[in-house]
């Protein structure tokens, strides 16, 4: 086994009672490294992140999720939905302390206010959810992923419902969170651009009969690296890329 | 938001003026019809003699108050009790669901007060008849909407429960069980309206105190002035107890947006 994988998925098919959703589909993310997933609505891209999470078991195959010492038995506890998923009725620090529910101290309380003020909430964590904008409000479902757990991500289309102007700001500190600590995790997402802006490489994904990865396309660092509002050719060249395996 | 939903229906001071105007409205056109002599005084008493009725029963209407509030507290809270235990066992465990719904969903459209027959049978005039029967009616309507409630509950609140990787048993206590309750508000609300109606009900057909047992024998003797104070006082009691669970949920749903317009 690579001593450098995160994320291994050897083989894993799932179904619906008889609906097959994929076949079989393997990936290997290296630790620290973001995948985007792409394809079709109903191409399984939430029924991988579900897998990964935990919530649902593969009909065949099987996941490895690494921790920092080599073992592999865990799943993966942080991830963003598209949907509001926040806690209506709990403060904004308590909706980010919600996942250390059994064990929540002062040490943890500081931590969780140190990640809201890095997401930039340090004046909201008294408020209640319906008191936010939609983008703070995702804000904080980063905060509460971030805390969840230390060394994964999942998100399901997390920018899906932001108008254009938030969207690209949550992608710019969702870049600036990965730089401040990187963690392994997958993206799923139907926008190219939003893949190469924020990953290190694109997973297609087809839909039907054999579904499952159709290709893999690395993304170089620069990129990322040059910021969010980079216009290159590249980056152009690198999502008409994506488009034309999507349409494979 | 909230100063949105303020600005359309009106500051909580215009809202209490405007319902003034409404009753006083109501009083002033009962004044003039009863006090003209439009209506007679035996099918319409004025004001001032449902006012004297008040004098007339003296200490004893007190006790007709509190023994129809205490059989209203007793028979909605002991059909909370059971409406919310049926509700939330029908959804934890599926075996119970199926056995119940049955008979919740075929008793259903049976109004309740078709049991007073049953019930006398059974219970004779005991108290313990009359606070069954106000529980029977409660616990149904309850029932129901406790299942809806938790119905309702968004699946991205269940799925991220799980994620966190919370037991059953947690899932149900942090998440569904408070994401839930301002479903409850408005079952809770009409609950308490059959709750009381059939309190009324079980004095008509035998009570010593209770506002229904003051309406009844009013009858006989035909004082309507006595029936009409009856009636504005059973009025007056439904409002104040509404207005506590409407209390009650304001505060539990403070984090409720949906809430904020309907809050007084």
């Amino acid at each position: 086994m690579n001593p450098q994988a995160g994320i291994v998925i050897d083989n894993v098919g799932f179904s619906y009672g008889d609906n097959k959703v994929f076949e079989s589909v393997s990936l290997e993310v290296p630790k620290g490294e973001v995948w985007a997933l792409l394809g079709r609505s109903g191409c399984g891209k939430t029924t991988l992140l579900h897998i990964l999470a935990g919530i649902f078991q593969p009909t065949r195959g099987s996941v490895n999720i690494y921790g920092p010492n080599g073992q592999a038995n865990r799943r993966i506890k942080g991830m963003v939905f598209q949907d509001d998923s926040l806690l209506g009725w709990l403060f904004v620090i308590d909706n980010v302390l919600f996942p250390l529910h059994r064990k929540t101290d002062e040490k943890r309380r500081d931590y969780a206010v140190e990640i809201l003020t890095s997401v930039g909430l340090s004046e909201n964590m008294s408020d209640y959810p319906f008191k936010l904008s939609a983008g703070m409000r995702k804000r904080v479902e980063f905060a509460r992923a971030i805390i969840a757990d230390e060394d994964y991500i999942l998100a399901d289309e997390p920018f899906g419902t932001l108008d254009a102007l938030t969207r690209r700001d949550l992608w710019q500190l969702w870049n600036q969170l990965r730089v401040k600590r990187p963690r392994t995790g997958i993206l799923a997402t139907h926008d190219p651009e939003e893949a190469v802006r924020l990953c290190d490489a694109v997973v297609t994904m087809r839909k039907g009969n054999p579904g499952g990865v159709s290709k893999i396309i690395r993304i170089p660092q620069e990129l990322r690296s040059r910021g969010i509002d980079n216009e290159s050719d590249e980056i152009h060249r690198m999502k008409s890329e994506i488009i034309q395996s999507l349409g494979e | 938001m909230i100063k949105k939903y303020d600005s359309v229906l009106g500051s909580t001071g215009k809202k209490s003026t405007i319902s003034l105007i409404g009753v006083s409205a109501m009083i002033i056109i009962w004044s003039i019809l009863s006090f003209a002599g439009i209506v007679s005084p035996l099918l319409l008493p004025s004001p001032l003699r449902v006012l004297m009725a008040v004098k007339d029963i003296g200490i004893d209407l007190l006790g007709h108050l509190v023994a129809t509030s205490i059989r209203i507290i007793a028979g909605y809270s002991l059909g909370v009790l059971i409406g919310v235990i049926t509700g939330v066992l029908m959804q934890y465990n599926r075996r119970v669901f199926l056995l119940v719904d049955g008979i919740v969903e075929t008793s259903r459209p049976v109004p309740p007060v078709a049991l007073v027959p049953f019930f006398i049978l059974w219970f004779g005039f005991t108290e313990f008849g009359k606070i069954l029967l106000v529980t029977s009616g409660t616990a149904l309507i309850i029932t129901i909407t406790i299942v809806e409630a938790f119905e309702r509950v968004p699946a991205s609140l269940i799925r991220w429960g799980l994620v966190v990787g919370l037991s059953r048993r947690e899932l149900f206590r942090l998440i569904i069980l408070p994401a839930a309750i301002p479903e409850m508000r408005a079952g809770f609300r009409i609950a308490l309206g059959v709750a009381i109606t059939l309190v009324v009900v079980s004095e008509f057909m035998g009570a010593t105190y209770g506002m229904g047992y003051l309406i009844n024998v009013s009858k006989v003797t035909l004082s309507t002035a006595s029936i009409l104070l009856g009636i504005i006082l059973i009025g007056w009691m439904s409002w104040a107890f509404d207005k506590f669970l409407r209390y009650f949920f304001s505060k539990k749903c403070a984090w409720d947006i949906r809430a904020k317009g309907a809050m007084l």
